[in-house]
């Protein structure tokens, strides 16, 4: 195997391992899916009011999306803060030394970084997923079709959430290489906030563009969920397949870009150091 | 394998100049780096072990140039390197850590890394705790499994920056003697601010000061350098030898106190006796630094 391949997986297996050994991703995630179920699951606003009512006007696989849409709209919060001081953390345990003395080439280790330590942080935003799965899956009346569901369900995650999280991921392991992590952080769930969760259209943002990272035009796109998908929120835009398509692409290019980007800053910075 | 540098500088943000137009040539074995804090040993380290740029000059290691990207990755692949400040992740084990380490380093075949790093654990003696995680090892602890991780890839060239720092006697004994037995078919440069530690180890030394390499060559030689200018003063308590000179060391008797005197000039004292003595190295290392600084003043002035 080529030695840099062998790297990039190193690196995304111990970095997956070091942040899910991380007490603060659990309780994080737990502590957030708590307080967003207690403000959510009220009233008109229920998920055992919401679900049954969604499953009557929609299709299934549709119902699945629409909870990939509504995870994806509110976790990644959770994603990007936990995800901002594993490159400073290298430099902070003074392991960094040791990383760039070694032959692997930096490009390697960072997307093994990137990879792994979204990728472990992705499973409590999975876990809560599949959660509302399997409630959604109690409120169906063909219990028969729950196998063929789990699949129709990773696919809905892989389609609408999972380029996101690897977009904020990418976003979240780079930008703490400019600014201090702790400010990356606040203004990250400052953004998330004023973007996502409190938009207006007057004020210019990615959040109803093809960049959008919550997957709206997957969505729209690919699953046709339309204005009333969002329940007492709704959505107001409408996307083709090829919307959709195009939205995911440019989430994964940019992912990507922005480590190569990591590489060449952190390149430049060794060499003017 | 030899190791070239030529007219290194480094200076950093265009102002602070660690290194100025260092060449040292260091030869396979054993060779000590010696130097007070601050003189630019760790940024020499630094350089050597790729982690730093210099800003002029040229390195060779071997038939490898450091002065490009292909050299480097070539140095790297044979390059064992403990830093000063050894950094580990807290979280993983020392087994784990090391496996990691050597995937970095290019150890693919899974079965031979894995032998590899039971062959290392077993070498500073941490198996039976290898599944610990690292956050919990002692000081001595962390420092072998650095000097397990920088044998991984059984470096041609071994670089050990202030290995025994913050190590007990019997660590530090321990430790040297690994050092010695790992510099017989390998270079292996020692920098340190203890000289005991180079003279227990090395034939070939360099001393660096303020960026400088002030010397460079054989312990005998420097030892040569200060013959004639150490002392043995035995005095009355109370009584202290005057004039321009440095007390290494002072040891309390009876009725006298027994001094080691480094002095150009024989040193001039009350009552008691004063007779040369043969110089050792740390006496030889202080000569060679007062020299300088007196070298220094002459220029300046």
């Amino acid at each position: 195997m080529n030695s840099q391949f062998s790297a990039f997986w190193g690196a995304t297996r111990y970095e997956f391992v070091m942040q899910a050994r991380r007490p603060s991703l659990w309780i994080t995630f737990a502590v957030f899916t708590a307080l967003l179920l207690l403000l959510i699951n009220q009233g008109t606003s229920a998920l055992n009011v919401v679900i049954p009512a969604l499953l009557k006007q929609e299709s299934l696989h549709q119902v699945f999306a629409s909870w990939a849409l509504y995870v994806n709209t509110f976790l990644p919060i959770c994603l990007g803060v936990l995800l901002a001081g594993r490159l400073p953390r290298d430099a902070r345990t003074k392991v960094d030394e040791l990383l760039l003395a070694a032959p692997a080439t930096q490009r390697a280790r960072l997307f093994g970084k990137c990879l792994g330590a979204t990728a472990a942080t992705l499973i409590p935003m999975l876990l809560v997923y599949a959660g509302g799965i399997v409630y959604i899956l109690s409120f169906a009346h063909s219990p028969a079709n729950v196998l063929l569901a789990v699949p129709q369900a990773l696919l809905a995650f892989a389609v609408i959430a999972l380029p996101g999280v690897l977009f904020v991921g990418a976003f979240s392991i780079a930008c703490p290489a400019v600014i201090w992590s702790p400010l990356y952080q606040f203004l990250f769930v400052g953004y998330w906030y004023w973007g996502t969760l409190w938009f207006h259209a007057d004020i210019p943002n990615l959040s109803r563009t093809l960049l959008s990272p919550i997957g709206l035009f997957s969505a729209m796109g690919i699953y046709g969920l339309n204005e009333s998908s969002g329940g007492n929120h709704p959505i107001h835009i409408t996307g083709s397949p090829l919307q959709g398509v195009a939205s995911i692409a440019l989430l994964l290019a940019l992912a990507v870009g922005v480590i190569f980007a990591l590489d060449g800053y952190l390149r430049w910075r060794q060499v003017s150091r | 394998m030899q190791v070239v540098l030529h007219n290194l500088t480094k200076t950093y943000g265009g102002r602070v100049q660690a290194l100025q137009g260092v060449d040292l040539t260091i030869p396979n074995g054993m060779f000590g780096l010696l130097g007070p804090n601050g003189a630019g040993k760790t940024t020499l380290m630094r350089i050597l072990a790729g982690v730093l740029r210099p800003t002029q000059g040229t390195i060779q290691v071997g038939e490898y140039s450091g002065n490009t990207e292909r050299g480097r990755t070539q140095i790297k692949r044979m390059l064992g390197y403990l830093p000063q400040d050894l950094g580990m992740y807290p979280d993983l084990s020392a087994r784990e850590f090391l496996d990691y380490i050597a995937i970095l380093k290019g150890l693919d075949n899974k079965t031979a890394r894995r032998q590899r790093v039971e062959e290392l654990l077993e070498m500073v003696a941490l198996t039976e705790v290898s599944k610990r995680k690292l956050k919990t090892f002692s000081g001595g602890m962390k420092r072998r499994v650095g000097i397990a991780q920088a044998l991984l890839n059984d470096p041609q060239l071994l670089i050990v920056d202030e290995p025994t720092a913050g190590l007990d006697p019997e660590e530090r004994i321990r430790f040297r003697n690994l050092l010695a037995d790992l510099g017989g078919d390998r270079t292996v440069l020692l920098s340190t601010h203890i000289v005991e530690d180079i003279a227990q180890t090395c034939q070939q030394l360099a001393v660096m000061n303020r960026g400088q390499v002030i010397f460079q060559g054989a312990i005998t030689e420097m030892l040569a350098a200060a013959r004639g200018v150490v002392w043995m003063v035995t005095a009355p308590v109370g009584i202290k030898p005057e004039g321009e000179m440095t007390i290494i060391a002072t040891i309390h008797q009876e009725d006298t106190v027994q001094y080691r005197i480094v002095a150009e000039q024989r040193p001039a004292v009350a009552q008691g006796t004063v007779v040369p003595a043969d110089p050792g190295l740390e006496e030889s290392y202080v000569w060679l630094m007062r020299e300088r600084s007196a070298s220094e003043l002459i220029a300046t002035a």
